[in-house]
């Protein structure tokens, strides 16, 4: 029952996740295609900043859990004073804010970046069978190429979110090119 | 076991509100016309306007709860006309924020199939709405709140903007 349950709730994760891609493409459709230009123009590019900004952020979530649950502030914290038990747990309710909100950011980013992705790829699709929704087909690719046992789970999906997140914060980041003043 | 009955009650609960969608918008067209046109023009302010509401809304309310467990809360009277005025608050934002959605999800539905009917479009976009909120993480903590506030701020522009008036021509005397 339990493999029932587990498979059940990966694929309704799955369709959710399809959704999201859709909607993020035809709610945001100029963001989504500024972030395609940079993913197929300077893929590489993409995938290394994406690799960077993410292995850092993950290294400040993995401080931010560790400062968490320090053990000097618990040990100060177990001491008899009320003042300590106060900002104990203020801190730590800081924190884990913070922790929060760091992780929801990535995900964020990273989603509309799967979802120039996903547009991306629908295009390709698109082209050479317009039968077919380019968005919805797009979507569903990346998803189902992220599902896939073993090579899906550690491959695909770190990559796809790196480069994702690499052309959103390049998108979002890039500095608006100054116009050439002819001499 | 749980996890199914779980998904269950998600689902039936997203096609209800997918129905509403649609009968909202065949109910009352113009208001969400009128939501549509302002979520195509300035979908930013929408999604301000209806975050600043929600934000003074949730602190109301949370302040209203504080100080209802505050050394044994108001007297009976002040509790009843908090609390009704508190539902009234809620109500107020709710009600402009279902056309709001209503529009959300025809301009979603749209954008991803213009071929089909209006109906068509409302239930397409509101199917695809609900799938995406229901994302884990991303869409619960992220999504779900920025709808809301894009499809309340709508709603409240629609309702509370005055549309500009037709400049009047000054024929000149000869």
């Amino acid at each position: 029952m339990d493999t029932v349950n587990s498979i059940l709730f990966l694929v309704f994760c799955g369709i959710a996740i399809v959704a999201l891609l859709i909607v993020l493409n035809l709610l945001l459709p100029g963001k989504v295609e500024r972030i395609k230009e940079k993913l197929e123009s300077q893929l590489v590019r993409c995938l290394v900043i994406g690799l960077v900004a993410l292995g850092l952020s993950f290294a400040l979530i993995l401080l931010l859990g560790y400062l968490i649950n320090l053990p000097i502030l618990q040990t100060m914290a177990s001491e008899n004073v009320s003042y300590l038990y106060a900002v104990h747990g203020l801190v730590r309710v800081i924190l884990t804010l913070l922790l929060i909100l760091v992780g929801l950011g990535l995900l964020s980013v990273s989603a509309i970046g799967l979802a120039a992705l996903a547009n991306s790829l629908g295009q390709r699709v698109g082209k050479a069978n317009p039968s077919i929704n380019p968005n919805f087909a797009g979507a569903t690719l990346v998803v189902l190429s992220g599902l896939a046992p073993v090579l899906g789970w550690f491959i695909f999906t770190p990559v796809a979110l790196c480069i994702g997140f690499g052309s959103t914060a390049q998108a979002i980041f890039q500095r608006k090119a100054t116009p050439k003043v002819a001499e | 076991m749980l996890t199914i009955v779980t998904i269950f009650y998600m689902l039936l609960g997203g096609i209800t509100l997918v129905a509403l969608i649609g009968t909202v918008d065949l109910f009352l067209p113009k208001p969400v016309t009128r939501a549509r046109q302002k979520l195509e023009a300035a979908p930013l302010r929408s999604f301000l306007v209806g975050f600043i509401n929600m934000i003074f809304w949730f602190v109301l309310l949370v302040l209203w709860f504080v100080w209802t467990q505050y050394k044994g809360g108001p007297d009976v009277i002040v509790f009843v006309i908090g609390t009704a005025l508190a539902i009234l608050l809620l109500i107020g934002v709710i009600v402009p924020g279902v056309p709001g959605l209503a529009a959300l999800a025809q301009l979603t539905g749209s954008r991803f199939n213009r071929s089909a009917s209006p109906l068509g479009q409302d239930l397409r976009g509101g199917l695809l709405l609900v799938l995406a909120c229901l994302t884990p993480y991303v869409g619960w903590f992220i999504f779900t709140p920025a709808l809301l506030s894009t499809a309340i701020g709508a709603g409240l522009l629609t309702f509370f903007q005055r549309s500009p008036k037709p400049l009047e021509i000054e024929v000149g005397h000869a």
